[in-house]
């Protein structure tokens, strides 16, 4: 039975990342044709021309395609950390060789990715409470990958901060200044600032955990943990 | 009047006959060089039937194909001694005889079109204003992605109801690699690509330096979501390059 399906997507898909693409699409009919504001016909030849080329991206396995005009998102598998999957039962997704694709209303999967982009923030956060810098770095990166709006954004004013506070944590944030300086709103830059000071006060008021310390100390003595706490 | 349209390329795919993906965050971060290694089949192809060297290829304000991750937009002086040539369509296109029209079935037909249709290099700027002046409405029909010609030609090339936007897009070829930066007027890229490519240059200080630079200098835009396309967004982009700058032989 012929039905319209997604047989591929715009370009292809960064390595860790994550993101929206134009999709293309076979009709009924047999012709093809890209989604989104500039619609084009194409022909089956140059469909078959574009994949072997590598201008676009096959989906594996063509997906059902119930609306006419949505989006291909994807999410490369180290999206998060390598090696571990993202599960996600509000969307199913599809395997296709080192990414996962779906296809949805741009409006659906921008509400997606912002939820990503939450968990992401909440993640960053607790390794950066942890002080696990790469792993907050990393976490932020992706938020800041998939958040809708950037420059705007109250959540990447968020994302920054954890990127922030990172950075002068270790010495040197005038880079990551610059940067959200640059990709954010005066306002939001301002958040980003006042989330970086809060999570560095919040660090320094870490109680120091006693099972974490590498060298014997005497209960009650003065470097005992409860004391120096 | 001379125009300044950009020269355009389109980056980000993963050729079957090229080693790796022609562009990646990593390699847009170090200012990896554009390469005439990057090409695609049908480039490698035309270019042994037409006797050309190997080339790096641009299309004259037309952010085309659609299909790629990376818009690159070069100033359309370029300042290289490498050598050079331009057509008023794509080569790889009239090689595999996509370009339809009369006396262009065969491929010697297709060679001696092509002769006739060559330009030098340092002569395409002028050549291309001509053109476009000869056979659109405007500079601006000529820029959108799906602009058409105002009339045909004597070999129906510009009229035949089976051509597209490659059979009507002016092409220049350098003969060489090049900095990927420069001569840049600005590049489009994807949320996610500029992302990755911040993270990756913090590990190198001058890499990421000149990331900063350009983006500060807005020479480095990127389509935040919900939007997904970069040649879309290259599309506004080029037409204002030329608006506020292009009219005028520099």
């Amino acid at each position: 039975v012929s039905v319209t399906r997604v047989v591929a997507f715009d370009g292809t898909p960064v390595e860790g990342g994550a993101g929206m693409r134009t999709a293309i699409i076979e009709r009924e009919d047999g012709s093809f044709v890209t989604t989104g504001r500039r619609q084009r016909r194409l022909h089956g030849d140059d469909v078959r021309r574009l994949i072997e080329e590598g201008y676009v991206t096959e989906v594996a396995l063509p997906i059902d395609a119930e609306l006419p005009d949505g989006i291909v998102a994807y999410r490369h598998r180290d999206f998060v950390f390598p090696g571990l999957a993202l599960y996600d039962d509000a969307q199913v997704w599809r395997e296709c060789g080192d990414v996962e694709v779906t296809y949805l209303e741009a409006d659906a999967a921008s509400s997606m990715f912002e939820r990503y982009a939450r968990a992401a923030h909440l993640l960053a956060s607790a390794a950066l409470a942890k002080q696990e810098f790469d792993d907050a770095n990393r976490l932020a990166r992706r938020g800041l990958m998939v958040t809708p709006r950037l420059g705007s954004s109250p959540l990447a004013a968020r994302l920054y901060g954890v990127l922030l506070a990172t950075a002068s944590v270790r010495g040197a944030p005038g880079s990551i200044r610059r940067e959200l300086g640059i990709m954010l709103d005066d306002v939001r830059v301002l958040e980003a600032v006042s989330t970086a000071a809060a999570a560095l006060v919040r660090a320094k008021r870490t109680v120091v955990d006693a099972r974490r310390i590498d060298r014997p100390i005497l209960v009650g003595s003065p470097e005992a943990p409860r004391e120096a706490a | 009047m001379t125009l300044r349209v950009p020269l355009i390329r389109v980056e980000g795919k993963r050729y079957s006959v090229c080693p790796h993906l022609t562009m990646t965050p990593a390699r847009f971060a170090a200012a990896a060089p554009l390469e005439c290694e990057a090409r695609d089949q049908a480039a490698r192809q035309a270019e042994h039937a037409f006797g050309f060297q190997p080339s790096l290829y641009f299309f004259a304000g037309i952010a085309h194909p659609d299909f790629g991750d990376v818009v690159l937009a070069y100033h359309p002086e370029p300042s290289t001694t490498l050598d050079g040539s331009s057509t008023t369509f794509d080569t790889g296109g009239m090689h595999l005889g996509l370009i339809k029209g009369h006396g262009l079935s065969t491929p010697a037909d297709r060679k001696a079109y092509l002769d006739e249709d060559l330009c030098a290099l340092d002569a395409w700027r002028a050549r291309a204003s001509n053109w476009i002046e000869e056979h659109f409405d405007s500079i601006d029909v000529y820029l959108e992605p799906d602009g058409r010609p105002n009339h045909t030609d004597p070999d129906d090339r510009l009229g035949h109801a089976e051509n597209e936007r490659r059979a009507w897009a002016v092409e220049v070829r350098l003969h060489g690699d090049r900095g990927l930066f420069d001569d840049l007027a600005f590049a489009v890229v994807s949320q996610e690509f500029l992302q990755r490519a911040l993270e990756m240059s913090l590990s190198t200080p001058t890499d990421n330096e000149r990331l900063l630079e350009l983006l500060d200098a807005r020479r480095i835009v990127q389509v935040a979501l919900p939007d997904t396309d970069p040649c879309e967004e290259a599309v506004m982009r080029i037409k204002s390059y030329v608006a506020t700058q292009g009219g005028m032989a520099s």
